[in-house]
């Protein structure tokens, strides 16, 4: 089976690729159920899988970070059901890439348990069409998830994402920050909704979406909705979508940076912060490559 | 080394800003710009930076002989002309060190490349000289920055990028005493054969630390008069009134024409 060469340098690793699954990790998978407990790193690397739904179940009191990496030359349609028991955290890391113009569907619930938090990474760098819908439901008190998700659209793609929190325990907090890019003719579409139900008081429901349309094509939609039936609570959203600012341009060419120089820079803002923070070097640099090849060489098609 | 501007005719939508200014700065002087709010000191600046809010009516900028009006932004910049903002812009994510790196790399030979250790102990001691602090490479440029920190980052960039020809619009509002000192010694340091420097400024206090070789006031889109420190002195002293009232200046009329803004909604009740 052939695989990405930087998969062999990582301790454990889950491969699941068209039929075939390959486990290198001591945890147990059987009946579409992977168990997590205690705490380690653990990559997951799914390539035209097909497949029912897979669940993760991660016990009490543990600590994962679990990267996720979707390569797919074929059209596919993923589900995860993600359990966060009580006091766990889980960190989710999500690059989700085509090979080849296709469509790709990728649903996936988190259910979160108590005093559990779960960051949420995820960077959206693939081709052809896209589907994603994300839940995550705070089902008890204290649970918090944080959701930082970087796309970049290129090419004639087209993206269609959904992301849903719903608040159903007090003391619940959620944060979305969406860095979304379109360059060439790329259709971005959003729906980002936060719900706070009735009873849930002392919760903190956030959002924020920025968007760059690099050229005179691209299109960003984003429709941020709040859904709060309760008083005793704190919950903001926001949509900022524009082209790159012209006064940023003008100060950058000011020293002497080419337009494309500075363009690069500017983006590069934008998209840094989100990239510095992944943790491992190879799943960096594969991010990083990506991006060049998004911005950069789309504008030539 | 030599910047000629020549009977320069500015316009912003259809107003004309500058009205003929003629200006010659040599390598080594230091030319300090005058004048009453409005009269077109930043807009100097900003058009011989290259601006592209600004049109050009007639008139020409040369350095070297060499007419830039055809050059971009970034070609001027390379060329070794800088201008330390009035309101420097915040650009998030974009760290000092990045932008400065990049904006030095730029100047370099195609194929040559900075040499980063040599550039990290000049930032470094540039940064230290005008008391930013350690953490400064590695902040976001000028984002959370106050405005002095904002000056101060511009005069930074000046010190690492070595301009020929520098216009300081300001450089002296929101600063304090202490950090208007510090910026006055560092500019002043930077003073050589190979620099000609425009300083643009309201007040004396900036011209104390940064000594000008000569004044220039500006009225009306126009240098009406050029002196020495004596001028300085006068201005501070009795303002620009008697400059206007020895030249037989009368203060700028800008004839504006009524414009529609269209109609309001009506509500009819029945």
């Amino acid at each position: 089976m052939k695989t990405p060469t930087y998969l062999d340098r990582k301790e454990q690793v889950i491969i699941l690729k068209d039929k075939e699954i390959i486990n290198r990790t001591p945890y147990l998978l059987e009946n579409n159920l992977l168990k997590l407990s205690g705490s380690g790193t653990l990559f997951l690397y799914v390539e035209d899988y097909q497949m029912q739904n897979l669940n993760i179940l991660l016990d009490d009191a543990s600590l994962f970070k679990l990267y996720m990496i979707f390569k797919s030359s074929l059209p596919t349609t993923y589900h995860f059901n993600i359990e966060i028991n009580d006091t766990s955290r889980m960190d989710v890391f999500s690059v989700i890439r085509n090979i080849e113009k296709t469509s790709v569907q990728i649903n996936r619930e988190f259910l979160l348990g108590k005093s559990s938090v779960l960051n949420l990474s995820n960077a959206l760098l693939n081709m052809g069409n896209t589907t994603i819908a994300e839940t995550v439901l705070l089902q008890k008190p204290y649970a918090e998830v944080n959701l930082d998700q970087l796309n970049i659209g290129a090419y004639n793609d087209v993206y269609h994402v959904r992301q849903d929190i719903v608040h159903q325990a007090p003391h619940t907090i959620s944060n979305i920050n969406n860095s979304l890019i379109s360059n060439a003719n790329a259709k971005l579409s959003y729906q980002v909704s936060g719900k706070i139900d009735k009873g849930n008081e002392f919760s903190s429901c956030k959002q924020s979406n920025k968007g760059i349309i690099l050229s005179e094509s691209g299109e960003i939609e984003v429709l941020p909705i709040l859904y709060i039936d309760e008083y005793n609570v704190e919950a903001s959203h926001g949509a900022a979508i524009g082209q790159i600012d012209e006064e940023q341009l003008y100060y950058l060419l000011s020293r002497g940076l080419t337009e494309t120089e500075a363009r690069s820079l500017i983006i590069s803002g934008y998209t840094k912060p989100f990239v510095g923070a992944i943790e491992d070097d190879d799943i960096r640099d594969l991010v990083e490559r990506q991006i060049v090849k998004r911005i950069n060489e789309a504008d030539i098609l | 080394m030599i910047l000629e501007i020549k009977d320069l005719y500015v316009s912003v939508e259809d107003n004309i800003i500058l009205q003929g200014v003629n200006l010659t700065v040599k390598g080594g002087e230091t030319h300090a710009i005058m004048g009453p709010n409005g009269t077109g000191k930043s807009t100097l600046a900003s058009i011989c930076m290259g601006h592209p809010k600004y049109k050009i009516e007639s008139g020409d900028i040369l350095v070297d002989g060499e007419s830039i009006l055809d050059k971009s932004v970034d070609e001027r910049s390379r060329m070794g002309i800088f201008l330390a903002m009035q309101n420097p812009t915040e650009v998030p994510g974009v760290t000092n060190f990045d932008f400065v790196k990049a904006a030095l790399q730029t100047r370099m030979e195609e194929g040559k490349h900075l040499r980063v250790g040599k550039f990290i102990l000049q930032f470094e001691s540039a940064s230290s000289d005008l008391k930013m602090g350690k953490g400064l490479a590695h902040r976001f440029l000028n984002q959370g920055f106050s405005g002095g920190e904002k000056k101060r980052n511009e005069i930074l960039q000046m010190k690492l990028l070595k301009p020929k020809f520098a216009f300081l619009d300001e450089i002296d509002s929101g600063l304090d005493v202490d950090a208007l000192r510090i910026v006055g010694e560092n500019v002043t340091k930077q003073k050589s054969a190979d620099l000609g420097l425009v300083l643009i400024t309201h007040y004396q206090r900036l011209l104390d630390y940064i000594v000008p070789d000569f004044v220039h006031v500006m009225i009306n889109g126009k240098i009406v008069k050029t002196g020495g420190l004596d001028l300085i002195e006068k201005i501070d002293r009795e303002g620009y009134d008697w400059v206007k009232t020895e030249l037989g200046i009368t203060d700028f009329d800008v004839r504006k024409e009524p414009v529609s803004l269209g109609t309001c909604p009506t509500k009819t009740l029945k």
